[in-house]
C-alpha cells in the first residue's frame, strides 16, 4: 500500500500535484519559489521528502520542454534568460538546481531566482 | 465705397454668420462639457481601448489594449494615441492609476464634490504623473479629513473574498494559479495598493514589488504572453501564500 503524500487542504496526492505544476507551463513560466513552498506548506514535506518533491516537479517540467530560466529583468531585453549552467540532460539539471537549492539552505525562494520557462521562450546567450 | 458687389457681399455676411453660428455652437458644447465634467468621475483605464473616455464603472470600461509588440514591451493607447510601452511602465501605469482610483473614491466617499485638478499631460510618464498627483492629492485630502488611507485586510481576504479564490483556477494548474477577468484584476490592484510601499525587487524579476502596511509583499509583473500578473511573494496564510499567482485573462 502507498503512503503517498496527500495535500493537506485539497487532499489531492503528490503525483497529481507535481503534474498540475508543470500545467501552468503553456501560460507562464513556473519558479522555485512556487515549488518549495508548494511543497513545504501544501503538503506539509520537509527534509528528503520536501527534496524528493522538488526532484518531482523540476523532472516534470524539463519533460514537457521546459528549462531552466532567471527572468531578464524589468527593462531587459529579454524576458526569461537560459542557465545552460546546470546541465543539458534532465538528470544532470535535477541534480545541480537541487544541490544549489539545498546549499542555500532549501529555503522557500522568491521569484529572483531559478524559473522554468518553456524553451521557446528562453533566450539563450551564445557560449 | 465698396468695390464688392453687393450679391458678393450678402454672400461673405451669410457665410460669416454661418461660420459665427458653428463657433458659437461649439462654445455651448465646451461649456456643456465643463458643466457636466467631473474629473473623479471613473474613466477607461489610461492603455485600454477608450482610455481616458467616461465610464459608469461598469464591466463596460475594460478592454486592454491592443497588439503587442513581439517582444519586449507592448503598447497603450493615451488619449487616443498609442505609445510603446517598456514592461516597467506597463506595470507602473496599471498600478498607479489602480491607486488613484481607490484614494479618489476613498475621499469621494466623505467629501462628495472633492476631485482632483485636471491635469494635462501626455505620454506614458505623463499618465503615469497624473495618476501619482491624482493619488497624492487625495492623499493630503484624507489626511486633511482625518481619514486613513483605504487600506483594506490581509491578502487573503483580497484574494480569497468569502473563503472563495478569485478568479477561476486556469485550466489543470493547481488552485494557486488563478485567473481573473481585467475588470477583476483592476479591482485587485485596487485593493491591494493603497498604503503599499514600492521595494527594490531582485534583480531578474520582471516587475516591481510592493510591500503592505502589514509587512506582505506583492509583485506585479508583464509577462509577454500573459500580460500581466500579481505574485504573492510574502504572505503567510495556508491557502494565499508564496507563490499564489493572478494572472489577468
Amino acid at each position: 500500500m502507498t503512503t503517498e503524500p496527500r495535500h493537506l487542504r485539497y487532499g489531492y496526492p503528490l503525483s497529481e500535484w507535481v503534474k498540475m505544476v508543470a500545467n501552468e507551463l503553456p501560460i507562464d513560466a513556473v519558479g522555485m519559489w512556487q515549488i518549495v513552498p508548494g511543497g513545504r506548506h501544501g503538503f506539509g514535506l520537509e527534509g528528503e521528502a520536501l527534496t524528493d518533491c522538488v526532484r518531482r516537479c523540476i523532472a516534470e517540467l524539463l519533460s514537457r520542454g521546459a528549462v531552466p530560466v532567471v527572468g531578464g529583468g524589468l527593462e531587459g531585453e529579454h524576458e526569461w534568460i537560459a542557465q545552460p549552467q546546470y546541465g543539458s540532460k534532465p538528470d544532470e539539471i535535477i541534480e545541480n538546481v537541487v544541490r544549489e537549492w539545498l546549499a542555500n539552505g532549501a529555503k522557500d525562494e522568491d521569484p529572483g531566482g531559478l524559473w522554468f520557462a518553456r524553451r521557446e521562450r528562453a533566450w539563450f546567450p551564445r557560449s | 465705397m465698396s468695390f464688392i458687389p453687393s450679391r458678393t457681399q450678402e454672400l461673405l455676411r451669410a457665410r460669416y454668420a454661418l461660420d459665427a453660428a458653428r463657433l458659437e455652437l461649439k462654445s455651448l458644447r465646451v461649456i456643456l462639457a465643463l458643466r457636466r465634467f467631473n474629473p473623479a468621475q471613473p474613466r477607461v483605464p489610461a492603455g485600454r481601448p477608450g482610455g481616458g473616455r467616461w465610464t459608469d464603472g461598469g464591466s463596460a470600461r475594460i478592454e486592454r489594449i491592443s497588439a503587442r509588440r513581439p517582444r519586449n514591451g507592448g503598447t497603450r493607447v493615451i488619449r487616443g494615441q498609442t505609445y510603446e510601452t517598456t514592461p516597467a511602465q506597463e506595470v507602473r501605469l496599471d498600478v498607479s492609476s489602480a491607486r488613484a482610483r481607490a484614494l479618489v473614491r476613498e475621499v469621494q466617499r466623505h467629501d462628495p464634490n472633492w476631485r482632483p485638478r485636471p491635469s494635462i499631460y501626455e505620454g506614458v510618464e505623463g499618465e503615469i504623473l497624473a495618476n501619482e498627483s491624482a493619488a497624492s492629492q487625495a492623499a493630503a485630502r484624507l489626511r486633511e479629513l482625518n481619514r486613513p488611507e483605504p487600506v483594506r485586510g490581509p491578502m487573503e481576504e483580497i484574494l480569497m473574498p468569502n473563503g472563495q479564490h478569485v478568479g477561476m483556477q486556469h485550466r489543470s494548474t493547481d488552485e494557486r494559479t488563478r485567473t481573473v477577468t481585467i475588470w477583476e484584476f483592476d479591482n485587485l490592484l485596487e485593493a491591494l495598493t493603497p498604503g503599499s510601499q514600492s521595494v527594490q525587487p531582485p534583480v531578474g524579476y520582471r516587475g516591481l514589488w510592493y510591500r503592505r502596511p502589514d509587512g506582505t509583499v506583492f509583485g506585479v509583473r508583464r509577462s509577454e504572453n500573459h500580460s500581466i500578473t500579481i505574485d504573492v511573494i510574502q504572505n503567510r496564510h495556508p491557502d494565499v501564500r508564496n507563490g499564489y499567482k493572478v494572472h489577468q485573462k
